[in-house]
């Protein structure tokens, strides 16, 4: 009897964070049939023309096959597709695969710290590595300085902007 | 012994259901067909799919796709142990899977996506928006608007402020 927790509870359930997102559109009668009303396919969803609602907009912009640059570009398309990939990008990224082109490029770089030997309780200090994309991404920007390279932390932690 | 069992599977998903669709049409399916969709699936637990299950934001063209689609994956989930079954249907699957997308219009492509959500059957959802995400890869702002016929309701100013603000993701 209890529903199964789908991967991707976005697709089934008009509930939680993503209610927010929604909740624009609900300007018609009925919240109990606004899934039937929008799925009808006549009626416009929002003013953008573009027939699919938010929430399964989101599923395509989740899909692997969009990476940062394509997402960035929705972004420039309309004023609802910014509002969404801004507004979910935490749900967007994760639902994408750790090598895809996404954490590539938003990865400035990373923290290394080398053990010469499990046991032994010295580390070195862990140090700043930066990825070329550090550069092309703050290039001029004042950032530059503020990486610093010597700052310590316990725990190696990827950087993103 | 196999085609035995091969039988028993498919009649074994026993009671029938019937979907109807918004203009009327009717699609008698198994139930372990119909129970691809978790909507139904939660219908037949629920034991209100005796006189049909009317889907009144489903066309008839729609539901027959998205009929052809659970009945030919129906093979996944019921037979599952069944390995001469999956070895033979993989490739069709994945050939079947292609076709049905790919052949697609964007206004049907759209509709089907929509069913697949409302009937809530994941793997067409997830296959049908990969779709879609793939024809937005590489497109430039402009080319996205005209493919999906989105209205540009950003003012010159605010555009010209993202494109400012993201050069890096549109030179190229």
């Amino acid at each position: 009897m209890s529903p199964p927790p789908p991967l991707r509870s976005v697709a089934a359930s008009g509930d939680g964070w993503l209610s927010l997102s929604v909740s624009t559109e609900s300007t018609g009668s009925g919240e109990s049939n606004k899934r039937l009303k929008r799925g009808g396919g006549g009626g416009s969803v929002e003013d953008d023309g573009f027939p699919l609602h938010d929430e399964v907009l989101l599923l395509v912009f989740a899909a692997s096959s969009l990476d940062l640059h394509d997402l960035v570009r929705c972004t420039a398309t309309c004023r609802r597709w910014r509002r969404l990939v801004t507004g979910n990008a935490e749900y967007i990224c994760r639902s994408m695969l750790p090598s895809s082109c996404l954490i590539r490029d938003l990865a400035v770089g990373f923290f290394h710290q080398s053990h010469e030997d499990e046991s032994s309780s010295s580390v070195v200090p862990p140090r700043f590595v930066p990825l070329p994309s550090a550069s092309s991404r703050f290039s001029g920007g004042d950032l530059d300085g503020g990486l610093g390279h010597n700052r310590h932390f316990s725990d190696s932690h990827l950087i993103v902007s | 012994m196999a085609a035995a069992a091969a039988e028993a599977t498919t009649d074994g998903g026993g009671k029938m259901i019937i979907l109807i669709s918004a203009d009327g049409k009717r699609f008698e399916v198994t139930e372990a067909v119909a129970s691809q969709s978790q909507l139904i699936s939660n219908m037949i637990e629920d034991d209100c799919t005796e006189n049909g299950v009317r889907l009144p934001n489903v066309d008839g063209d729609i539901l027959t796709m998205v009929v052809d689609y659970c009945n030919m994956h129906a093979g996944d989930a019921a037979a599952a142990g069944d390995t001469m079954k999956a070895s033979s249907t993989e490739e069709e699957l994945k050939k079947f899977d292609a076709e049905l997308v790919q052949a697609l219009e964007n206004p049907v492509l759209f509709k089907l996506i929509l069913a697949a959500n409302f009937l809530n059957i994941k793997s067409l959802l997830d296959m049908t928006c990969q779709r879609v995400a793939d024809m937005m890869s590489g497109k430039t702002p402009e080319q996205m608007r005209e493919t999906f016929s989105i209205e540009n309701d950003f003012t010159p100013e605010e555009e010209a402020a993202i494109r400012q603000e993201n050069a890096w993701a549109f030179d190229d």
